[in-house]
């Protein structure tokens, strides 16, 4: 597979209102090919999110570089879907408005806003909502409208950052499941960053686990779990393995941060 | 559906039954210059409409209303958009928007009379004045509030500081920009109308005055019953405005 994202040596330093310097990021690396689908798990504090907002040009790393396709990560060059986790859909545009938001932005014809807007919104389960307004859909509908909006420009990468973290157990799920057929049917490259480690091991390629204070990457784990994974997935024996790996290595990580930062003083 | 005919039916009912008790009333009294019956002030506003000197009266109360609350909307506008952009320095300025608020702005009429004459521009400044803070502070308000993932998503998909501007901050701030205009159309009315009736040579404020000094009721109630109408279809259009750019209703609570 050709390499699509490379993420090399970024750091990220700020300093926060008492003037105190906070490391988020400490030379996070990480290669991410054509179509995987890659998780970024590990609590909170990690700098994984952060790491995200680098990548979808909202922040700038404080060292390192980032090239999308070979070319350095910009955005008037590549388009990037991202979806928050926060309610981000406009509640005075319908469903149809929402998804060619986008597209209008870009220029693009009414008649092809239209064409690829709608066969969007039927993607993402959604068809004869058009015309309704966000306020009349449930959370889970109005995530929903955020990833067709998100695919709506067809971007070389979709970003997503906590997206089902607001919803309900089960609703979460059936989005997951929903997520993993979207992908596999568009082909895209999706980063997703989550605390949910079964989220993560359910729908990833690859699992990416950060620890916290410096935020850094400490595992990067493949997962072979065939596809299309559903519910009967959660009771594989690797499943098991692999989000127990997972949960070992993020204790040995807060343990051995406590010690870190307690030497540190 | 049906609930909301209900409610037009009780909303239409209430005021047709004060004014049916209004004209009952007035009937029944014999102090015609206090207040006059309903009906006579609608007979006395189609006479006064075919008037030409009260035209005149009308045509320069409406100029005043106008010029006025449009540079006040513009200003306010664009100094609530800096404002509503620059937390920081909203904060800084604003104890004066406080100070200004508090202020009885018509204090200050003979000062812009004795600069201007009785002139229409007196009139204009203080209208304006009264009108301009209502859409300073609600724009501001309206664009400080507008929900950083919003701009986040605007910049996530390349677009310039003007495009988010105008596609997601005025758009989404639109309900608190409106309520600011129709506060700043409201105050642009009542400081003209004002104005005029303590010290104008024309507008309808004068008229009505004159006609009180005059204790010709009649024609006093029929230019206070078109300056009613006049202020309430203003506000009504501002409304039908709001309602075409940001569908209330459907607002997510």
């Amino acid at each position: 597979m050709v390499e699509l994202l490379k993420i090399a040596g970024v750091s990220k330093v700020y300093y926060n209102e008492a003037g105190q310097r906070v490391e988020a990021l400490r030379q996070a690396n990480l290669d991410v090919r054509d179509g995987e689908f890659i998780s970024l798990v590990g609590p909170s504090g990690c700098g994984k999110t952060t790491l995200l907002e680098i990548v979808a040009g909202l922040l700038e790393p404080t060292e390192g570089f980032l090239t999308l396709k070979g070319q350095p990560l910009k955005l008037k060059n590549h388009s990037l879907g991202v979806v928050f986790q926060e309610d981000s859909v406009f509640p005075w545009r319908n469903v149809l408005q929402n998804v060619e938001f986008g597209l209008e932005a870009k220029g693009f014809s009414s008649e092809e806003r239209r064409v690829r807007s709608l066969e969007m919104i039927e993607l993402v389960g959604l068809r004869g909502f058009e015309r309704s307004y966000p306020a009349e859909l449930s959370g889970g509908m109005r995530q929903r409208v955020a990833i067709a909006r998100a695919l709506a420009l067809n971007p070389d990468l979709l970003l997503l950052d906590e997206p089902f973290g607001a919803l309900d157990e089960q609703t979460r799920f059936l989005l997951g499941e929903e997520l993993q057929r979207i992908w596999m049917e568009t082909g895209k490259t999706i980063l997703l960053v989550t605390h949910s480690i079964n989220e993560a091991v359910f729908l990833s390629d690859r699992v990416v686990v950060l620890c916290s204070r410096p935020g850094s990457v400490i595992a990067d784990l493949s997962v072979n779990i065939p596809r299309p994974r559903s519910i009967d997935t959660l009771g594989l024996v690797d499943f098991g393995h692999l989000t127990s790996h997972i949960w070992t290595l993020l204790r040995q990580s807060t343990s051995q941060g406590g010690v870190k930062a307690h030497a540190s003083i | 559906m049906r609930r909301s005919r209900e409610v037009l039916f009780v909303r239409l009912g209430v005021v047709a039954l004060a004014l049916v008790l209004l004209e009952g009333w007035t009937r029944t009294i014999r102090e015609s210059y206090v207040i006059i019956p309903p009906t006579m002030m609608v007979q006395a506003l189609a006479i006064l409409l075919t008037n030409e000197r009260f035209w005149a009266d009308i045509q320069t109360t409406l100029i005043e209303v106008g010029l006025s609350f449009i540079i006040a909307a513009t200003i306010g506008f664009a100094v609530g958009v800096v404002l509503g952009l620059k937390p920081t320095l909203y904060n800084v300025i604003e104890p004066y928007l406080i100070a200004y608020y508090a202020n009885p702005i018509f204090v200050f009429y003979p000062v812009f009379i004795s600069f201007f004459g009785l002139t229409m521009i007196p009139i204009v400044i203080i209208a304006a004045l009264a009108s301009v803070i209502g859409v300073i502070v609600n724009t501001a308000i309206g664009i400080k509030h507008v929900k950083p993932v919003y701009r986040k998503i605007g910049k996530t998909l390349g677009m310039s500081f003007i495009q988010i501007l105008i596609r997601i901050y005025f758009p989404s701030a639109v309900p608190q920009i409106f309520t600011g205009l129709r506060l700043g159309l409201v105050y642009a009315f009542l400081a003209t109308i004002t104005s005029e009736f303590l010290l104008a040579p024309r507008g309808v404020g004068h008229f009505i005055k004159f006609q009180y000094e005059s204790f010709q009721a009649q024609w006093m109630y029929g230019a206070i019953l078109l300056a009613v109408v006049v202020a309430i279809s203003g506000n009504a259009i501002l409304v039908r405005i709001e309602n075409r750019l940001y569908n209330r209703r459907l607002e997510a609570i």
